[in-house]
């Protein structure tokens, strides 16, 4: 079968966002009833990286599109042309983070911009929307946490699968599964595999091109903008819009690209979102210098002896999701523990999530994914982007957030960037 | 300065290097070394780490002189490719970084350093620096400081030096800095600032008075991030000059200043530097900066910074406030607590509402009390925050609080208090709930029986069941809701008399999802939905359809025969509604059903729903997309009005394969389906996957034409050439003409002998002198090239080798004019009445064939469409899609003796009468490189060469119609079209080949065949066929390209087009064969299942119970070319 094609990832997201605005936990006009002063009446946002998935986040609902950014001057104008009036293009997203009148800054750049960009965004009093993976290696997260904390901002990441949307073919939200592993009906640790048939079907989507003779840059483009804090590489096209994700330099190939949805949900469900995992390894081809490729497993496992497993070659098709001393759980919601759906309505619900992302920002609350579990989330990712390059087993520790005994995996989880950029 | 100094010093070292690992540097052993390195650097990337592992070991042990040859052939980007080279080099770098390799390092690091000393290019030293910074170390900071000196190479070196740290790269960097070059010096500062190096403290105050900007912000930056008290002054002020930018940053940039000096202890400072900046920044506009610097004191001064944040608290400013509680939220307990509940008691009900939110968050439970008490507040806003921080303080202690907010609140509160219970223990919750139903008006009601029936209260049933017909309608509703999560099958005959009753809309689709709901929740899932589908016996009409309409939402075997069965009743309606039920089936297993009642039923409406229905299942069913067009083919193919096949050609466009392209193209001219077959190829055509090729194929263009010219708005119109454009390039088309201009072509100047006797000076000349006078004849309009008949031909400006040209073209009566390629007449084009043997004829040709084989011109003043394409000396022509001129050798009209150039331009030829020409595309086809090669990997996994690419040995058959040539087998169909064979038979193995196809070329490849006979059917065939040409538009899927000929078809549309290389796999083992095109399998099949019940052509196949046979090329007279063709045997 052909692989998923660009439209049908599209609606996929688009479907989320539409979800994502749904849910509300408390309704928008009672908070902008009496004695209620909003930061503004109307929340206005900017896009910064108009390409594949800012186009998006033009119209994504809860705010009003004011400015649009891209270092591209095609897909600046094309994001112009379907703006409409009142929108104003730049090329240096410093200028639109300058505007006074702008809330919310929605940046949809490559990941290697990503860290730059929150930061400067919270630096300037926006609060910040920003694409997965948040982050591109460990060291810039803990900067955009600690930033974002400073400035007081309202942060999240676009993906949605820990509050809402249908799960992993489960035909239902993350809740009820929540419920059964906060209650202890599987026992405890337990091991979640992340597979194929659990929803991660992305992990070969993207990979680089091993060997490409460079090309003359387009007009278009700034290209030395473009790569900002990256190392110089000669351009060519498939290091840019759309493949760049095949490109360490940029982000990590499908895991980059689509870990941050699936880890993020597990992270929420084993209760992990102030900690990391202990022990990485991964099962993979060497990995090119330059170019991401492939991978057949991850093993990530925390100090409680909770276990993600990422099964990128779909080899257990009936592996169940969580699995634990007393019980497993697979997709379609079933399970070996007698009667659980019946024992599991009465069971508390888990704590609420401020899931709308304007009334966080009105309310100033904490984002359901916000910068500091988003942080972990992504750790996941990074940790194991980490683990398939080097290839060999590595030790984390959560609290440091540092290797331990690999010197070379913590060079690789804070690298330089290139002048004159710094986090 | 100045890298070639730095070049010498590192040289130097090499020869030591080279020199120490005791490596005699004989020519000989030089050769013998550079082989091993070969061998063992070919089998990169490893498949796995412990094999990466294993390779790299083998490098380490050839020795140090090994590593540097392996770093050698690192290139530079775009000379050849070298990445192999970079898999093994950063294997290696990887390799030596596990633990307890130090001298494994040491040598790796020398290696490379030795390497990047005498590399000349910028971009593969810094690869070498990249290497450096993840496995270099002390031995590497010297080296490295030389190319701190070189612009293009600093940042990289500054990256390395960071990366390795400790006070010699530290002071290394220092030093760098005066002598670096000024953009480099950036770089150097920042890692200085990362290393939070104090010795460098007075070099960066001088910079950070700089002139320069960018090094300035640099310097100050590093200065903060240093954190020396003495940087102090210089930060906290701006200079006058500084930019709108620099002004900005300074604050956050003081911030990390004292951060730092917080961090090292300097506390004073730190607080000092904390607490001018919250008085200096007071406006709304800085409060992110206030924000910053308070959460700087709290981190210095703990509880005691709770004055300030009890101040800050109350600011006008929503984030300054927002910013203190989330850090209040933090820190102190008791004491601190009662003063914030001392403060919210004193404030408005909106900083209230912030500081009992706070108060939930930080979790001190001698806050309950007042938290508890404003949930009785009279404002809205403080009782929702409180809602949340009562649970969190008091957990189950304030149940009764959150009921009695449930019994009296508003909407809002309500469905807070709601959500905050149903976070506790159903057996807490229900009963009270339960207790507290009939007094309760809603909207409590509603949220009292939703939490019974979140809580799944089964046992209240009766009770949720009796308010299901409240007057209510909120109350009605909940309980509606409640009964879908509480019902079981006993409780079904009660709903479906509730259903059959109900007459509200949204009563009845809430009952209707009780009533499924119920169905499905039975013990035993292989029962599931008897008990529902048992109600229908001896049932009423309207009890009937409610059941019936359900029935979808069930699912299942027995829910499914029910549906059909009533499909068949004698009562209209309900067999209406178990027609929908099934059109609405969730899964496939009511196609057959569906299909049933689609080709018998003699009712309209039921025809429609059940095509509907049918085809929404086959496009969601898991099924191969051919088989899926199919299936649509055969339902197109029954006698339905028009009206019912719309559904088809809409479901067909979803199914991403070249037939459903071809089963919509039939319809485009369509008078009544032909806007719903054009709509489906838009669909199908508006976005396209790289192997999706069949999509930039010619047919796919040739049909989105049609579309595009049954098309009448002419925003349409637009957006269909948007897609026949966007796929025109993704499969290599360029435009030549841009509908606009004259850019990209010329006038004529001579032929091409005479062009190349003129000086460049002359040739400038006479081209400046024909552009004018192609100017005054030809002109653009409309997006068509009209010339007036007076002047000479068009010329591209490019010169073209190998390639394939779209061209339009029409002319008037009696005109005359065609098309040179490579700057030679001509493909002809002419007035067809006149010239009764039609266009397209290569008219100069003397020796081969000058006339097309068919006429298939359109009348004069009509649009024709050429398709050429032109690979080596020969020349293919579709005219108007039929191929008229196959593979023939264009002749060389300008020098007969010599054969036709090998690039050329292609013109518009002019011949005295007016013409015309648009939508002119070309797609340049790469000429052959060398030939590849069988890879390492492959010889390890047991393939051996089954041509050894000198001459035929080992081949057997039709050796003059086949010949090897330049490392191919070429086939020669003038000098014979036979087959041509192996000399050894082979049973079951692994064939992997390329090959390259001319257009509309025909071949196959013959499988366990014998020598005689047609190997189609007296051995197995594999089809090898440019099957993409309109010469094929007709063919049966087993006749594709890689099908089993006449047995099994292959998925298609995984061809490259004519004139490129194609890789195939053929895998026959027993009775499975599987054949790949390209990385893509397009056949998977069991010889037996393939043939258990005959096979699809109906011919006898003896061919395929035989065990072995010969491996051949099977001639069917077309040009084909053979290469890297490797086998391994399975035994």
């Amino acid at each position: 079968m052909p692989k998923p094609r660009t439209i049908s990832r599209r609606r996929f997201i688009s479907t989320g966002a539409a979800a994502a605005a749904s849910l509300t936990i408390i309704p928008r006009r009672v908070l902008g009833g009496q004695g209620y002063v909003a930061p503004s009446d109307t929340l206005t946002k900017a896009v910064i990286g108009v390409g594949g998935m800012g186009r998006g986040h033009l119209g994504y609902p809860g705010s009003v599109l004011r400015a649009v950014c891209d270092v591209d001057a095609k897909h600046l104008a094309s994001a112009l042309e379907i703006s409409g009036p009142g929108v104003s293009g730049y090329k240096d997203f410093r200028e639109v983070l300058a505007r006074p009148d702008i809330d919310i800054v929605h940046i949809a750049t490559p990941p290697h911009w990503h860290a730059l960009i929150s930061i400067a965004a919270a630096q300037a009093g926006k609060d910040v929307w920003c694409e997965k993976p948040m982050t591109r290696t460990i060291a810039e997260g803990r900067a955009v946490v600690e930033a974002v904390r400073r400035a007081g901002r309202i942060f999240r990441i676009n993906t949605w699968f820990r509050f809402t949307d249908r799960f992993y073919g489960f035909g239902t939200d993350v809740r009820p599964i929540k419920k059964v592993v906060q209650n202890g009906l599987l026992g405890w640790p337990i091991k979640a595999t992340v597979s194929a048939t659990t929803g991660f079907d992305w992990k070969f989507y993207w990979s680089g091109l091993t060997y490409a003779r460079p090309e003359p840059v387009p007009p278009e483009l700034d290209y030395d903008f473009w790569l900002g804090p990256a190392p110089w590489k000669p351009y060519h096209p498939h290091r840019v819009h759309g493949t760049f994700r095949g490109y360490w330099d940029y982000d990590g190939g499908g895991l980059g690209d689509m870990g941050m949805h699936y880890l993020d949900p597990v992270q929420y469900l084993l209760d992990k979102d102030d900690t990391s995992p202990v022990e990485i390894a991964a099962d993979c081809p060497q990995q090119h210098p330059d170019a991401c490729g492939s991978w057949r497993r991850v093993e990530m496992k925390y100090a409680d002896g909770c276990v993600i497993v990422l099964d990128g070659e779909n080899r257990d098709t009936r592996a169940p999701f969580l699995e634990g001393p007393k019980g497993k759980l697979y997709r379609g919601f079933e399970s070996d523990v007698p009667g659980l759906r019946d024992a599991l309505a009465a069971l508390p619900d888990p704590e609420p999530q401020v899931t709308d992302f304007s009334e966080a920002v009105r309310t100033r609350s904490r984002f359901a994914l916000n910068e500091r579990n988003g942080h972990r989330s992504c750790t996941l990712v990074n940790l194991a982007k980490i683990a398939v390059q080097l290839g060999r087993p590595l030790r984390f520790d959560p609290e440091r957030q540092i290797f331990s005994g690999d010197e070379a995996a913590n060079r690789l989880a804070g690298q330089p960037m290139r002048a004159p950029w710094h986090l | 300065m100045n890298k070639k100094i730095a070049a010498v010093t590192l040289t130097i070292l090499a020869c030591a290097l080279i020199a120490a690992a005791g490596q005699a540097v004989s020519s000989a052993d030089a050769s013998s070394l550079k082989a091993r390195v070969s061998s063992v650097v070919d089998r990169f990337p490893a498949g796995s780490a412990s094999a990466k592992d294993a390779l790299c070991a083998e490098l380490v042990n050839l020795g140090p002189a090994a590593l540097l040859e392996t770093c050698a052939r690192v290139l530079p980007p775009g000379s050849a490719d070298d990445s192999k080279a970079r898999f093994a080099v950063n294997g290696l770098a990887v390799y030596v970084t596990r633990a307890g390799a130090e001298t494994e390092r040491l040598i790796l690091a020398r290696a490379l350093l030795a390497a990047l000393a005498r590399e000349p290019d910028a971009q593969v030293a810094s690869f070498f620096m990249t290497q450096l910074q993840l496995a270099g170390k002390a031995e590497a900071v010297k080296p490295l400081a030389k190319c701190l000196m070189d612009g293009a190479l600093a940042g990289p070196a500054a990256a390395a030096l960071q990366a390795i740290g400790g006070p010699e790269a530290s002071r290394t960097l220092l030093k760098g800095l005066d002598t670096a070059p000024q953009g480099a010096r950036i770089s150097i500062v920042d890692a200085l600032g990362e290393m939070r190096s104090r010795e460098a403290v007075k070099k960066l105050l001088a910079l950070a008075g700089s002139g320069d900007e960018s090094l300035r912000r640099a310097a100050r930056f590093a200065l903060a991030n240093i954190g020396d008290p003495a940087a102090g002054p210089a930060l906290a002020s701006v200079r006058v000059a500084s930019s709108q930018a620099e002004r900005a940053q300074a604050p956050g940039v003081y911030l990390l200043f004292a951060r730092r000096l917080a961090e090292s202890g300097e506390t004073t400072e730190a607080l000092a530097a904390a607490r001018s900046i919250l008085e200096t920044h007071g406006g709304p506009e800085e409060s992110q900066v206030a924000s910053d610097a308070l959460a700087l004191l709290v981190s210095l001064l703990k509880d005691k910074a709770v004055p300030d944040l009890l101040g800050a608290a109350e600011s006008p400013i929503p984030a300054l406030r927002g910013a203190a509680l989330g850090l209040a939220a933090t820190i102190g307990q008791g004491e601190t607590t009662a003063r914030w509940v001392e403060k919210a008691s004193a404030s408005g009900p909106e900083v209230r509402a912030g500081i009992i939110g706070m108060l939930g968050r930080r979790g001190d439970k001698t806050a309950l009390p007042f938290v508890r008490e404003s949930l009785k507040s009279g404002e809205e806003i403080v009782r929702l925050a409180a809602i949340p921080a009562a649970v969190r303080l008091g957990g189950e202690a304030v149940l009764p609080d959150l009921f009695a907010l449930v019994g009296a609140g508003g909407e809002t509160t309500v469905a807070a208090a709601r959500t905050a219970l149903l976070g506790f223990d159903g057996r807490r919750v229900v009963p009270e709930a339960v207790r507290l139903l009939d007094a309760t008006p809603v909207p409590g009601k509603a949220a009292l029986v939703d939490i019974i029936g979140e809580k799944g209260a089964k046992q209240e049933f009766d009770r949720v069941l009796a308010l299901a017909s409240d007057p209510e309608p909120l109350t009605r509703a909940a309980a509606l809701g409640a009964l879908a999560k509480l019902g079981g099958e006993a409780d079904l005959p009660r709903l479906v008399a509730m259903l059959e009753t109900a007459t509200d809309g949204d009563d009845i689709v809430r009952l209707q999802e009780a009533v499924a709901a119920a169905a499905r929740r039975t013990a035993d899932p292989a029962r599931r939905g008897s008990a529902l589908v048992d109600l229908l016996q001896n049932a009423p009409a309207s009890r009937k359809v409610a059941i019936l309409r359900t029935l979808p939402k069930v699912g299942g075997q027995t829910a499914l025969g029910a549906a059909a069965r009533e499909s068949g009743a004698a009562d209209s309606q309900t067999q209406t509604a178990a027609v929908y039920a099934l059109s609405q089936w969730p899964d496939y297993a009511a196609a057959e059903d569906l299909l049933r009642i689609a080709t018998t039923t003699q009712n309209k409406k039921h025809r429609l729903m059940a095509v509907e229905g049918y085809v929404r299942l086959v496009g969601q069913a898991n099924i191969a997309g051919p088989r899926k067009i199919a299936l649509f083919q055969d339902l197109l193919s029954k006698p339905f009005d028009d009206s019912d096949k719309k559904p088809v050609l809409a479901g067909a466009s979803a199914v991403r394969e070249p037939e459903a392209l071809r089963l919509l193209a039939a319809y485009v001219e369509s008078p009544v389906l032909g806007d719903a077959a054009s709509a489906g190829l838009i669909e199908l055509a508006s976005e396209q996957d790289p192997e999706e090729r069949w999509l930039s194929g010619h047919e796919a263009y040739s049909v989105l034409r049609r579309v595009e010219a049954r098309t009448a708005d002419p925003a349409e119109k637009e957006a269909v050439r948007k897609i026949l454009l966007a796929r025109l390039h993704q499969g290599g088309f360029v435009p030549v003409f841009d509908g606009r201009s004259f850019d990209g072509w010329k006038g004529l100047v001579a032929d091409p002998p005479a062009r190349a006797k003129m000086t460049p000076q002359e040739l400038a000349k006479a081209q400046s002198e024909a552009d004018e006078r192609m100017r005054a004849h030809w002109k653009v309009v409309d997006g068509v090239l009209v010339f007036d008949g007076k002047g000479e031909s068009l010329c591209t400006t490019s010169d073209y080798g190998d390639f394939e040209l779209l061209v339009d073209w029409k002319i008037e009566k009696g005109g005359d004019s065609g098309l040179y390629l490579r700057g030679s007449p001509q493909v002809q084009i002419w007035d067809p009445d006149a010239n009764p043997v039609g266009s397209g004829g290569l008219y100069n040709n003397q020796k081969g064939r000058s006339t097309p084989s068919e006429k298939a011109d359109r009348p004069v003043g009509e649009w024709n469409s050429f398709r050429v394409i032109m690979i080596g000396e020969r020349v293919s022509v579709y005219l108007n899609d039929k191929l008229v001129v196959d593979n023939v050798v264009l002749e060389n009209y300008w020098e007969r003796d010599k054969p036709i150039y090998p690039t050329g331009q292609i013109e518009l030829q002019a011949h005295g009468n007016v013409l015309y020409f648009r939508d002119i595309f070309v797609r340049e086809i790469p000429r052959d490189e060398a030939v590849p090669q069988m890879t390492q990997a492959e010889t390890d996994e047991g393939f051996a060469p089954l041509f050894n690419g000198r001459d035929l040995d080992g081949w057997t058959g039709d050796t003059k119609g086949y010949a090897a040539e330049n490392g191919k087998i070429v086939i020669h169909p003038d000098l014979g079209s036979g087959n041509l064979y192996t000399a050894n038979e082979y049973a079951d193995f692994v064939l992997r080949f390329e090959f390259k196809l001319t257009p509309a070329a025909n071949n196959g490849l013959g499988v366990r065949a014998p020598l005689e006979g047609d190997a189609a059917y007296v051995g197995m065939e594999i089809q090898i066929l440019e099957d993409g040409s309109p010469v094929y538009w007709g063919l049966r899927p087993y006749q594709y390209h890689g099908s089993i000929y006449g047995v099994v078809p292959a998925r298609r549309g995984f061809l490259r087009p004519p004139g490129e290389w194609n890789a195939e796999e053929v895998a026959v083992k027993g009775r499975r064969v599987t054949v790949v095109v390209n990385g893509s399998t397009v056949v998977d099949a069991d010889l037996d299942q393939a043939s258990a019940v005959g096979t699809i052509d109906g011919n006898a196949h003896p061919g395929l119970e035989r065990k072995s046979g010969h491996i051949g090329f099977l001639g069917h007279g077309s040009i084909v070319e053979f290469r890297n063709i490797r086998l391994k045997e399975i035994r």
